[in-house]
């Protein structure tokens, strides 16, 4: 399942994390821009508790995440799976203490982190570099959400707490995007509109995966417990929302956030 | 983007066309004799230039989570601020970094955008006024790369502009009518949400076609732009529930709680 990719430059001398078998891959031979893992990583403090919770709860199989993806070596914040626990580490318990499933309160914060276990069929690693992540779903084949090497090292923590949520509904409500190019700069990815953005075959109704994007990254904004924010991951938690608003929609949403993460009406 | 399969679908999402950056730009590889920060590792930059310790402190503490780090981080850059190469330093970093490092670049900016300095200003104006860069992933993706530098560098200049920052009130209005249209829409929404959005801020606003009616969104209205329909959890199709519903506390964590209480460790 897993491509075997060599990507980047390797330096020997300054390989950052090490694999335990001669057929393991490295996604990334260095990471060189702080994603913020090390403090997200510092806080949950890789309690094995919280480990056993995500591996059962997201379905995150050794033979998915072996090899260099980090299942030998779970602490490791260079490694993809525990820049993945440290996502949904921030999906739980940034917003809250008592994470839940019930979906009785409109902050997302609260319920995304059960919801998204919920409805990810099961998570999965691979080297890809041409897209974050991926959702596959059907009835002849093994549903599963994959995710990229982007995802691992272009996004900060708190941004793959947001695709994850993402995916989740792409998972749970069978929403797609729209045709590529048509977006608002042209780009693909997109949904129709904000209220209704889950479209496609087989889908449900509503808000589509990029509404999902931004109200995890608003909620964020908004509502981050102060041990598990600053001002520059909400200052990227805004900027990601925005640019979503801006971009990843056929018709304008008109409204955007500001700085704190309010919303205000742009049209 | 999706294709059907065997009856199967594949949703394809996120592509690089979203804050697209390319794999190997943010990667750069360290040199030898680069030391990782003790701290975090903020942006290492292995052959060209990286700025000297104090930069790398201040790109390293920005990480720091919680009101405490919050502070030293401050603290850092008001010590910073106080050289007078300071932004000539943040120049060169940023300007060393190609335009697909935009996490990279983005830090840089987020640096910038706290000095509080007139050589800062025109840093951040020249930043916000850039036109966007689009660029195709490999699998035909498009989208663009610098809108978070931009979008930080206009509003780090609408607080300059706040701060009373000489030059900073001049710099927002040349944001206004030269910087791509978003971005200037959101320094302008930035300025409003602060009470200092003038008629005459909006007038140079309404000659590009930027409509500058903002309003904050609350209430009913907010709770129906939020309003999420819950969608039943998936069956999986081998009937096996794997997860448990969270409810309050997990089994595991009442374990933890009570063995730390008796005194135990886990």
């Amino acid at each position: 399942m897993k491509t075997r990719i060599s990507i980047g430059l390797l330096f020997s001398s300054l390989l950052v994390f090490t694999s335990n078998t001669a057929s393991a891959q490295v996604c990334r031979s260095s990471v060189d821009v702080s994603q913020f893992d090390d403090f997200y990583g510092a806080l949950w403090g890789c309690q094995q508790w919280r480990i056993n919770d995500m591996l059962s709860r997201f379905d995150m199989d050794k033979g998915d995440w072996d090899e260099g993806f980090g299942y030998e070596n779970q602490c490791n914040d260079n490694l993809p799976l525990k820049r993945t626990f440290n996502a949904l580490q921030v999906m739980a318990y940034a917003t809250t203490n008592a994470p839940t499933c019930s979906q009785s309160s409109n902050n997302v914060g609260i319920w995304a982190y059960c919801w998204a276990g919920n409805s990810i069929d099961e998570l999965d690693a691979d080297c890809s570099e041409k897209s974050r992540a991926t959702t596959s779903h059907g009835p002849f084949i093994d549903s599963r959400t994959a995710l990229h090497a982007p995802f691992f090292y272009n996004e900060t923590v708190v941004e793959r707490a947001a695709t994850i949520f993402h995916e989740a509904r792409h998972a749970s409500g069978h929403c797609q995007h729209v045709s590529s190019g048509t977006c608002l700069d042209g780009g693909s990815s997109c949904d129709p509109n904000w209220a209704n953005g889950c479209v496609g075959f087989g889908s449900g109704s509503g808000l589509g995966a990029n509404a999902f994007t931004v109200l995890y990254l608003h909620w964020f904004a908004i509502s981050a417990q102060p041990s598990w924010t600053n001002s520059t991951v909400r200052a990227s938690a805004v900027a990601g929302a925005n640019y979503f608003l801006s971009r990843r929609f056929q018709t304008d949403p008109c409204f955007r956030l500001n700085s704190d993460g309010y919303a205000y009406a742009t049209c | 983007m999706h294709f059907v399969l065997l009856g199967a679908t594949t949703l394809t999402t996120l592509g690089c066309g979203q804050q697209s950056e390319s794999p190997q730009s943010d990667a750069i590889a360290q040199t030898p004799t680069e030391q990782p920060l003790t701290a975090s590792k903020g942006v290492s930059i292995g052959t060209t230039f990286r700025g000297g310790p104090g930069l790398q402190r201040l790109l390293g503490s920005m990480d720091a989570l919680g009101p405490l780090g919050e502070k030293a981080f401050e603290l850092d850059l008001e010590e910073y601020a106080k050289r007078d190469d300071a932004v000539m330093e943040i120049r060169n970093l940023f300007d060393s970094l190609p335009v697909e490092a935009g996490s990279a670049r983005w830090r840089v900016v987020r640096v910038a955008a706290g000095l509080k300095k007139r050589e800062a200003v025109e840093f951040l104006r020249q930043q916000a006024v850039s036109a966007p860069v689009m660029k195709t992933s490999p699998d035909g993706e498009l989208g663009d790369p610098t809108h978070r530098v931009r979008y930080s560098a206009a509003v780090g200049l609408v607080r300059h502009l706040l701060d009373g920052v000489d030059g900073a009130d001049e710099a927002t209005r040349q944001v206004f009518n030269l910087a791509e249209p978003e971005i200037a829409k959101l320094a302008a929404l930035e300025l409003f949400s602060k009470g200092q959005l003038s008629n005459e801020h909006k007038e140079i606003l309404r000659k590009r076609g930027i409509a500058a009616n903002f309003r904050r969104i609350e209430g009913s209205e907010l709770d129906a732009l939020r309003t999420v329909k819950a969608t039943p959890a998936v069956q999986r199709a081998n009937g096996k529930n794997r997860r448990r519903l969270l409810t309050t506390v997990p089994p595991e964590v009442s374990e933890a709680i009570e063995s730390t209480n008796a005194g135990g460790s886990r």
